[in-house]
């Protein structure tokens, strides 16, 4: 071992660890509670937190095209007036960057600020 | 370095070809028990480590591709494939250019070989599935390849040492 060798390799070691304490740090940032956004037609039409329990309906020029419900952390479709009902077979939702989407009512729900998603992708 | 006559070159780099896609076929039996995709030991790196220091960068470089797509065509698939040729290239050239300086050990080459294996899969990685969530992995990707980087190192110098005997390696 020369001396080379042992300044790349603390510096190796150096950057393996100050940016360790990046991505804790950016962790620590986000650790805002949950929370879902619903727009439609583009529209924001209000952001609910996932910690409440509550129901949502979505107004239109009837009484309501879908109703939201927020129960234990997680948000669903739980109906909606659309013929195929694609929303509301889909399952709960609570990862940041999860989404429900209505197309027929251009309902969309989207989850900010949430745990991140888990990995869908490996290698060997 | 002595020069070694064309057959016996041939049967060398064969053998080394044959010591890494074996070292890789029994890495991908080890299960991984840290849950982070992408980080590895590296086992294979012995081979090309040793194939650098012995045969030279074009040679070495040989032996990694070839390695590379029998692993692919063997027990890989289309996506690891992907991943590995990131991986490999990035840290094939590292080494390289850290083994020409002539300022460096081969546990440090073998350590930045490491590393940036893994960085060359992270990087791929980036670019096929599109997720800023991968960078999280950052650093104990650099973490694990100094380690695994530092261990094959010292194997590699360990063997060069043996080799020396056989091969009459000056």
């Amino acid at each position: 071992m020369k001396k080379n060798d042992l300044i790349l390799m603390s510096i190796v070691v150096l950057i393996g660890l100050f940016s360790f304490g990046i991505v804790k740090w950016t962790q620590l940032q986000s650790t805002k509670e949950p929370i879902a956004q619903i727009t439609m037609d583009g529209k924001i039409i209000g952001t609910y937190s996932l910690s409440e329990n509550q129901i949502i309906y979505i107004p239109s020029k009837e009484k309501w095209t879908n109703q939201f419900e927020i129960k234990d952390g997680v948000i669903y479709m739980l109906e909606a007036n659309c013929p195929d009902e694609i929303c509301v077979h889909h399952k709960p939702i609570s990862k940041n960057g999860e989404t429900i989407v209505c197309l027929p009512n251009k309902v969309v729900v989207v989850i900010k600020n949430g745990i991140e998603r888990e990995v869908d992708g490996g290698t060997q | 370095m002595k020069e070694y006559s064309r057959t016996k070159q041939v049967a060398m780099m064969g053998m080394l070809v044959g010591v890494a896609l074996v070292l890789s076929y029994i890495e991908a039996m080890i299960p991984i028990p840290m849950g982070i995709p992408g980080a590895k030991i590296g086992l294979a790196n012995l081979a090309i480590v040793v194939a650098l220091y012995l045969f030279g960068e074009k040679k070495a470089f040989g032996i990694a591709i070839i390695r590379l797509l029998l692993v692919a065509f063997t027990f890989g698939n289309v996506a690891a494939f992907l991943y590995s040729l990131g991986g490999m290239l990035l840290s094939f050239f590292t080494m390289a250019i850290l083994r020409k300086t002539g300022k460096f050990s081969i546990v440090s080459v073998s350590c930045m070989g490491g590393v940036m294996h893994n960085m060359g899969q992270l990087v791929m990685a980036f670019f096929i599935l599109q997720t800023q969530v991968l960078w999280t992995y950052l650093p104990v990707l650099i973490l694990t390849g100094v380690i695994s980087g530092v261990v094959i190192g010292i194997l590699g110098g360990i063997l060069m040492e043996r080799l020396k005997g056989i091969w009459r390696i000056s």
